[in-house]
């Protein structure tokens, strides 16, 4: 099973639409211009191919801007790409927020609930869910409370239990997981690692000890093209190496 | 006509998928709608009783100043402002039905017309609880028989029918060009005075060429003059017939040409 395909993307380029600055007139003859001659666009990620097999661990690292959220949502079947492709096999389970996606006068109840159906879930799978995310989330007597109370970590754990007790083949994560406390990290560690070795993990961050944690393999983003890739501490060892970006340049 | 076969079969497979999982749009869409009045005493029922000053409010006002002073006026109101308020409400807040949600969209993978459903259950939501207030104006003033709900039901058909094609127009237009929202707003305010929701259109005399150029008040009539036992003129079924399926076919067109787009624009 470790030579199965979990993601394998060719040549993918991605350019996202630039916001327009200046005047008000330059604003609007854009604004109604753009459909015809087409947006100012900025290349985010520029033919990227990499192939990661069911089971990897993944960790990308790189720098704010390099491409690691885009890289995800690409994945994730988000965003497509403008040039390339990407293929991705078996059900997704994504965490690149701590939002409450206007939940927050919802219990916490209601929003796993809420949660689960809007990842498709049919309601036997959502009543399977809850208690599931009850126990790794350890939100307790907090699930009854409306989610614009719960504190920033409750609300990490709680986003981060959903992603991980929905059925999931590959799980993207961009971050979150750095903000949430080491007993619940060492939580979420062991039930990745207790998961079926053909489980999938991408997960995206600045904090090492994350990569470190929780990945077995590293992708270094940069400029949006993958510089490197390879065993974790040695890509580490060369991002912490690479020379500090000079000041005032922009891509 | 190749890219335009391509975008029509790409905008049927996307409400396609969308239609077959009620699981991503019907619950989300009643949570969109009540947990706006959480933490109030009256709950949705604040829609009810918002509903029932306006009526009471336009009866009284007008009933007397613009020589309308009978008791089939309220019904005349009530059903004008419950059909006026629906179309409205979910014309102007579909601006916001993607913005709104750009969070969700950017974190899930799924068919974005369960977005345009969400929206449209909300405002169904929202509409049943105006119904009490029309409901009480009919019984008390008009009385409309078996038929004449029947009509008015095929009606109210037609004008939920068009909340599907205009919250995704309104919604993918203004996920591009943000003045959308503003424009609507506007356009809603005058649009209450020129269209006959408190007025009867013979009252502009010769001037009644502008109620009929104005396709809010067909969609209006084909609810109302049934629920007050006057004929529905062909005219009304004609313009609201070809409305919705023109509208419906330029949406499909360009929602099935930009949908994947909206990603990029919020």
């Amino acid at each position: 099973m470790q030579d199965a395909v979990a993601v394998r993307m060719q040549s993918v380029s991605l350019r996202l639409p630039a916001p327009q600055h200046g005047s008000r007139r330059a604003a609007l003859l854009n604004s109604i211009a753009a459909p015809v001659r087409g947006d100012k666009a900025i290349t985010v990620l520029d033919d990227v191919s990499l192939t990661i097999r069911q089971g990897q661990r993944i960790g990308l690292i790189g720098d704010n801007g390099a491409g690691k959220t885009a890289l995800l949502r690409v994945m994730a079947g988000i965003y497509p790409p403008t040039k390339g492709a990407c293929e991705v096999r078996g059900r997704v389970s994504c965490l690149f927020d701590t939002s409450l996606h206007g939940y927050g006068d919802a219990t916490a109840l209601e929003f796993i609930m809420l949660a689960g159906l809007t990842r498709g879930l049919r309601r036997k799978a959502v009543n399977r869910l809850i208690p599931a995310v009850y126990r790794l989330s350890g939100i307790g007597r907090h699930i009854y409370m409306p989610t614009r109370t719960l504190s920033d970590g409750l609300r990490t754990r709680l986003v981060f239990a959903i992603a991980m007790c929905v059925d999931w083949d590959l799980l993207l994560l961009d971050e979150e997981i750095g903000t949430s406390d080491l007993r619940f990290r060492a939580k979420a560690k062991r039930r990745i690692q207790e998961a079926p070795d053909q489980k999938t993990l991408v997960v995206c961050s600045h904090d090492s000890r994350i990569i470190r944690e929780f990945c077995d393999r590293a992708i270094w983003i940069h400029d949006g093209r993958v510089r490197a890739s390879g065993a974790v501490e040695e890509l580490l060892a060369a991002y912490r190496r690479r020379p500090s970006p000079p000041t005032g340049t922009s891509r | 006509m190749r890219a335009l076969a391509a975008a029509l079969a790409n905008g049927s497979r996307d409400i396609a998928r969308s239609v077959r999982q009620p699981a991503l749009w019907a619950m989300p869409g009643w949570f969109d709608f009540v947990l706006a009045y959480r933490r109030t005493l009256l709950g949705p029922f604040w829609e009810t009783v918002a509903m029932a000053l306006w009526v009471a409010g336009l009866g009284v006002v007008f009933g007397h100043s613009l020589g309308q002073g009978d008791r089939n006026y309220f019904a005349y109101v009530g059903v004008g402002v419950v059909a006026w308020f629906y179309m409205s409400s979910v014309a102007t807040s579909s601006a916001e039905l993607f913005r709104s949600k750009d969070s969700l969209i950017l974190s899930h993978r799924s068919p974005l017309y369960t977005y345009v459903l969400r929206h449209v259950v909300a405002g169904a939501a929202r509409l049943l609880m105006h119904m009490p207030v029309m409901v009480v104006v009919l019984v008390v003033a008009a009385r409309p028989g078996v038929a004449e709900l029947a009509t008015a039901a095929l009606g109210l058909a037609a004008v939920l029918f068009a909340s599907f094609w205009v919250s995704a127009l309104v919604g993918l237009v203004s996920a591009r060009f943000a003045d959308t929202k503003h424009v609507l707003v506007l356009a809603s305010r005058f649009l209450f005075f020129a269209t006959p929701v408190f007025w009867r259109p013979d009252s502009l005399g010769d001037r009644a060429l502008l109620a009929s150029a104005n396709p809010f008040t067909h969609f209006i009539d084909v609810v109302r003059a049934p629920l007050l036992g006057e004929p529905v003129s062909d005219i009304a079924w004609q313009v609201v017939a070809v409305t919705n399926v023109v509208g419906a076919g330029v949406t499909l067109l360009l929602y099935g040409r930009h949908h994947r787009n909206v990603v990029f624009w919020l």
